[in-house]
C-alpha cells in the first residue's frame, strides 16, 4: 500500500478547530455516524475488571504475581 | 471556521473532513516510535472527540432533556463561545483535558439511555468549565455552579468548600473581567482572576518534572466528580501525599527522560493528570487508563522510579492506542470468542488482545531498554522481565494474526508489532532470565487453563459459548 489513507469506515471528524456557535450546522446524520462510531465497538472492546465496573474503554494493568 | 470544518456543515455540499492516519503513521506507532507531531496529532483528535461529544449532549438534551438541563447547558455554552472568540486556545485546552472527555461521555450515555438521566448537577458541572474559561479569559457573566457534598469543584483550578449552613445545591458565580465571587444564600467568596486563596478554597495538586530538555506537569485529580469516580479505592491528597508523588515523578522522568526517550516526549504530550488511587491489596499496584479520559492515568502510588516508569510507559500505549482506535477503526466486529491473555488469570475477548499486546509490547521494549541501561537495577532482572514481557505479547499476537475480526488497518498495525517483536525476540537473553521468564510464563498458562477449562490441546481459545 502506499501512502494512502488507511480508513476502514467514516471515521473521526476533525472538528478541533470548529466554532461553538458553528456547531449546531453540523449535518445530524453526519454527527450521529460519528457518535455511533465512537461509542458502539467500545462496548466490544470493553477490557474491565470487576474492580471498576460500569465504564467502559477501560484497561486495567491487571498483574499477575511475579 | 477552517475550511477543513467547514465541510462538515450543512450547505457546503462537500463531505466533511476527518482525522487521518496513513500507512506511514500507523507503522510508526505500531513500532512504538513516536513523534512530537504525531502525537500532536493524536491530541488533536481527541480534541475532536470532546466537541463532537459536546454538540452531541447538547442535541440529545434538546431530543429527551428536562427544560432545566437544556437551560444549563445553552447557559455554559453561550459563556465558553464568548471566551472562544476571544482566546480559542484557552477553550481548546479545557475541552481536551480528561476532565472533560469523561464528563461528556458519561452525560452523553446517560440521555441516550434514557433509563438513568443524568441529574441536572452533572450536566451542571459544564458551567464549572464554562467558569474556568471565565476566570481565564475575564470574562462578565453569570453562571450557576453545581454543589456537591458541600464542595463546588472549578476543573484543574481547585475547589471551594461551601459552609454546611447553605444547604444548597447550586452557587451563583459571578465574574466581572477582574476575578469572580461565588455566592451560595448569605454566604459569598471573592475568586480573584490570577490566584484564589483563602481558607474555603483549596488548589488543585500538581507535580512537575523536568529532565534532558522534556517537562511534565500532571495534576492530582483527587477531587474531580467523575474522574475520581474511576478510582476503585479513592485516594485523597494531602500536602505530604503529593510530596512523595512529586518526589517520585522526579527520579522517575530523569530515568524516562535519559534511557526512554521516545516514551518521555510521547507522555510530555498526552499525560495531564493522575487520578491518584489507594492499593486494593498491599504490596499490589493499581494502573489502569479510560480511553474517555484520554490524558490521565489511574495510579496507586508507585513504590519506586521502575515501577513507575514500567506504569507510566504501559498506560502511555493504552492512550496512543485509544487515539488511534478513535481515528482508525482497527477490529471490525462488536462481539468474540474469548481466548487466553497471558496477562490475565480470565478468559478475555480477542478484540481486547490488541489493547493489552499494545501495552505489554511497550512494556517489553521498556525492559529491553534497562537491561542495556544498566542501572537501578539488576541486568537479569530487567532481561527477565524482558523475556516475560515479549514472550506474552508473541502469545497474544498470534491469537491476532489472521483473525478476521481485524480490519485492513488492524491487520497492518498488527502485523507491524509482530514485525517489530520478531526483532526484540531475536535479543541475546541470559540464560537465567530466559529460563525465569519461561517458567513465570508456563506457570500462568497451566494455572489459567485449569481455571478456566481450557482443554483442547494446542490451542488456549475458549469456546464462545462459555462466554
Amino acid at each position: 500500500m502506499a501512502e494512502s489513507v488507511v480508513k476502514a469506515r467514516p471515521g473521526l471528524l476533525d472538528l478541533s478547530a470548529a466554532s461553538l456557535a458553528d456547531l449546531p450546522r453540523l449535518d445530524e446524520a453526519a454527527l450521529e455516524a460519528a457518535v455511533d462510531r465512537l461509542i458502539q465497538p467500545c462496548d466490544g472492546v470493553d477490557d474491565a475488571t470487576t474492580v471498576i465496573s460500569g465504564h467502559v474503554r477501560i484497561w486495567q494493568n491487571y498483574r499477575t504475581e511475579r | 471556521m477552517a475550511e477543513l470544518q467547514n465541510r462538515a456543515l450543512k450547505g457546503t455540499g462537500s463531505e466533511p473532513g476527518f482525522h487521518q492516519l496513513t500507512r506511514a503513521d500507523l507503522i510508526a506507532l505500531a513500532s512504538g516510535k513516536f513523534t512530537g507531531s504525531l502525537i500532536g496529532r493524536l491530541r488533536t483528535a481527541e480534541l475532536s472527540k470532546n466537541v463532537l461529544l459536546l454538540e452531541a449532549v447538547r442535541r440529545e438534551a434538546v431530543r429527551s432533556g428536562s427544560d432545566e438541563i437544556i437551560a444549563i447547558i445553552d447557559s455554559a455554552r453561550e459563556v465558553l463561545r464568548v471566551a472562544q472568540i476571544s482566546q480559542p486556545g484557552i477553550v481548546a485546552r479545557l475541552f481536551a483535558l480528561p476532565h472533560f472527555g469523561l464528563w461528556v461521555v458519561e452525560c452523553l450515555m446517560r440521555l441516550k439511555n434514557r433509563t438513568e438521566q443524568p441529574g441536572a448537577a452533572d450536566i451542571g458541572h459544564l458551567a464549572a468549565f464554562a467558569a474556568v474559561a471565565a476566570l481565564r479569559t475575564r470574562q462578565q457573566c453569570h453562571l450557576r455552579l453545581p454543589v456537591r457534598d458541600g464542595v463546588v469543584y472549578l476543573p484543574t483550578l481547585g475547589r471551594i468548600t461551601v459552609p454546611s449552613g447553605s444547604g444548597l445545591s447550586w452557587a451563583d458565580f459571578f465574574s466581572d473581567g477582574h476575578g469572580a465571587t461565588v455566592v451560595s444564600g448569605a454566604w459569598k467568596m471573592p475568586l480573584p482572576a490570577g490566584s484564589p486563596s483563602g481558607r474555603n478554597w483549596m488548589p488543585a495538586y500538581s507535580v512537575t518534572a523536568r529532565s534532558q530538555g522534556l517537562e511534565i506537569r500532571l495534576s492530582l485529580e483527587d477531587s474531580d466528580p467523575f474522574l475520581s469516580q474511576l478510582a476503585p479505592s479513592p485516594c485523597p491528597i494531602s500536602p505530604g501525599l503529593a510530596q512523595e508523588w512529586q518526589q517520585r515523578l522526579t527520579e522517575t522522568w530523569e530515568l524516562l527522560t535519559r534511557y526512554h526517550r521516545d516514551v518521555a516526549l510521547g507522555l510530555a504530550g498526552t499525560l495531564t493528570a493522575i487520578i491518584p488511587s489507594s492499593e486494593l491489596e498491599r504490596g499490589q499496584p493499581v494502573t489502569a487508563t479510560s480511553g474517555w479520559a484520554w490524558g490521565s492515568v489511574l495510579l496507586s502510588l508507585p513504590p519506586d522510579k521502575l515501577s513507575f516508569a514500567e506504569a507510566l510507559t504501559h498506560e502511555f500505549h493504552h492512550l496512543v492506542l485509544a487515539a488511534v482506535e478513535d481515528i482508525t477503526t482497527l477490529i471490525g466486529v462488536a462481539h468474540d470468542d474469548l481466548c487466553y491473555a497471558p496477562w490475565r488469570d480470565d478468559p478475555r475477548p480477542r478484540s481486547a488482545l490488541l489493547q493489552g499486546s499494545y501495552a505489554f509490547f511497550g512494556v517489553a521494549e521498556f525492559w529491553l531498554r534497562q537491561s542495556h541501561a544498566g542501572v537501578c537495577v539488576s541486568r537479569q532482572k530487567a532481561q527477565a522481565e524482558f523475556a516475560r514481557r515479549s514472550e506474552n505479547v508473541a502469545d497474544a499476537l498470534s491469537e491476532l494474526r489472521g483473525w478476521t475480526g481485524l480490519t485492513a488497518a488492524g491487520h497492518l498495525f498488527v502485523g507491524q508489532m509482530a514485525d517489530q517483536l520478531a526483532g526484540l525476540l531475536a535479543e541475546p537473553v541470559d540464560p537465567p532470565a530466559r529460563a525465569m521468564a519461561r517458567q513465570v510464563n508456563s506457570e500462568h498458562r497451566a494455572q489459567w487453563l485449569r481455571a478456566n477449562g481450557g482443554t483442547v490441546a494446542g490451542s488456549s481459545t475458549m469456546p464462545t459459548a462459555k462466554r
